[in-house]
């Protein structure tokens, strides 16, 4: 019907590079060419004559094109890609180097998983970076409710395992960035659907307990805050900064008051932080290990393995030594100068992303990335605390230990990566018809 | 009158801005509003258009929305954000000085 529309943008489109780019634009210009059309017809001209108004006044399709073209373009990102790379295949190497041997009192990590284990992380962290990530904001709902089942699926079945919730649980702030995503504009509804929204997920990562639990539950409740609060900063919901802003920190002192009530009235979590401090005053008891570590480390020279003084051999009394505890075990065994190296690389890495993170413009981009990086830095200082003999939370540092893990995190990581190359993506937020500042056909 | 078109080209990112900050719009409204509100004077080429509004969005000062309605002609609206506000309101001020300085030599003042 719409002939010589549709010929113009065939000959805009093949302007534009970037294949991804070009269905949203082209949409956008139809749009344009088609308001234009109705309005010539409106004046009492034929189609044809309406058309070719329409198209005269868009301009030259050739330029229009270019237009977009010079706007919208991929940006590479293969030297962080390299470096994630770079940091992993370290990893891995320290990891089976530091844990051959038969000293370790449990049969040490194996070769060929581990090995196997960077090939498919590798693979995940190119999948991550060439996949689309806006579908994670098209379908926010959707997938909410989908990790939902699979997590109530998980613990209902029980045949994988309570260990293995951790690592859906790694995806729940990133589930629940989509979520927060989906409430645009709905209002008061929006903005407490979005804030509860957040119990069904901590209540799914609680029903299944192991070590990490603390941990889980603390990254996802501080990252859906400060997610919450970046939305509420931009008047996401349309109730106002200063409404949003002013509940979420009242409910902020208000749980976390309570937190901190409830963690100083209870024994177990009580002693679990002073002796985390302080290992030293429970050695056989709660500060076992955080008092062999600190003398690993007190021990421990620049090069070269340190002397160990325990009554056992390192390996015996340090059994976690071979994943949790491995970057202390580098340290005892290698030195402190190759573990500044290691730390260095993946520091850098940390920074180049949180940097970018916070250049990103798109609200989609920035809660995407905040919703990985936050959990990975999180996750990357409980672990050295954890290494260095403060023994609260357990968090595996990322990249570095557990094989699973490996291939999650290089998956997360190029996620990352691909907000990053799409940055310069057209992201459209939708809302459902409502009247918008009185505003509106 | 017909103008120069290199008069219009430094100053249409100001206009796009100041468009919004009476409201979201859509860029066909928006073409037809400047054109109203010049008098007809500002013919501003959608095809300078796009690539303008998607460069400021990029640089975060306005973001964009769409109406999810199903099967109906989806239109990308634009919405002025804070820190679009803030260049808005520098924007403005320069263009102010650089109009009045304009207008003093014009005039010729001793």
């Amino acid at each position: 019907m719409s002939d010589r529309i549709e010929t113009y943008l065939n000959i805009a489109g093949e302007q534009i590079r970037w294949k991804r780019a070009r269905p949203a634009l082209l949409e956008e210009l139809r749009t344009h060419l088609l308001d234009q059309r109705d309005a010539c017809l409106a004046e009492g001209m034929s189609e044809e004559e309406a058309q070719a108004e329409a198209v005269r006044q868009m301009g030259d399709a050739v330029s229009v094109g270019l237009g977009l073209d010079r706007v919208h373009r991929p940006k590479p990102q293969w030297g962080l890609l390299l470096l994630t790379v770079a940091v992993a295949v370290a990893g891995v190497v320290f990891r089976l180097v530091l844990t051959a041997g038969d000293e370790w009192p449990t049969a040490s990590v194996g070769v060929w998983e581990t090995v196997l284990a960077l090939v498919l992380g590798i693979g995940g962290l190119f999948i991550g970076y060439f996949l689309d990530y806006t579908f994670l904001g098209y379908h926010g709902k959707r997938i909410y409710l989908a990790a939902l089942v699979l997590g109530v699926a998980m613990v209902a079945l029980e045949t994988v395992g309570f260990y293995d919730m951790s690592y859906l649980a790694a995806f729940y702030p990133l589930v629940y960035a989509g979520w927060l995503y989906s409430w645009r504009e709905r209002g008061w509804k929006g903005f407490l659907c979005s804030i509860f929204g957040m119990i069904p997920l901590l209540v799914v990562r609680c029903v299944s307990g192991d070590s990490g639990l603390m941990f889980d539950l603390l990254v996802l409740l501080v990252t859906g805050v400060l997610l919450l609060m970046l939305l509420s900063w931009k008047d996401w919901y349309g109730i106002g900064r200063k409404a949003g802003i002013g509940i979420l920190s009242t409910g902020i002192l208000f749980v976390g008051g309570w937190g901190c009530v409830r963690v100083l009235s209870s024994d177990y979590m009580s002693n679990r932080l002073l002796y985390g401090f302080r290992p030293e005053l429970d050695p056989t008891g709660y500060g076992y290990t955080g008092v062999n570590i600190h003398q690993a480390l007190e021990s421990a020279r620049w090069m070269g393995e340190g002397l160990w003084a325990g009554a056992y051999p390192y390996e015996m009394m340090l059994p976690g030594g071979q994943e949790d505890f491995l970057l202390t075990t580098m340290i005892h065994k290698l030195g402190w100068g190759p573990f500044l190296a290691l730390i260095l690389a993946f520091f850098l890495l940390t920074i180049c992303l949180l940097i970018k993170c916070l250049r990103q413009k798109n609200t989609l981009a920035k809660l995407t990335v905040l919703a990985v990086v936050m959990p990975l830095a999180f996750r990357t200082l409980v672990a050295l605390g954890m290494n260095f003999g403060v023994v609260i939370l357990f968090a595996h540092f990322p990249l570095f230990s557990g094989n699973m893990a490996l291939v999650m995190d290089m998956y997360l990581i190029g996620m990352v990566l691909s907000v990053f190359r799409q940055e310069k993506l057209p992201i459209t937020a939708r809302k459902t018809q409502r009247t918008y500042f009185g505003f509106g056909q | 009158m017909t103008i120069d078109k290199s008069l219009l080209a430094g100053s249409t990112a100001l206009l796009v801005l100041k468009l919004l900050e009476s409201g979201d719009k859509y860029g066909y409204q928006m073409v037809e509003e400047l054109r109203r509100r010049s008098d007809q004077t500002f013919e501003l080429k959608s095809g300078t258009l796009y690539p303008l509004l998607h460069s400021l969005e990029q640089k975060g000062y306005i973001e964009a929305w769409e109406e999810d309605v199903g099967t109906a002609r989806p239109r990308r609206y634009y919405h002025l954000t804070d820190s679009g506000r803030r260049q808005l309101a520098e924007k403005e001020d320069e263009w102010r000085t650089y109009a009045g300085a304009m207008f003093r030599v014009l005039e010729g003042g001793a």
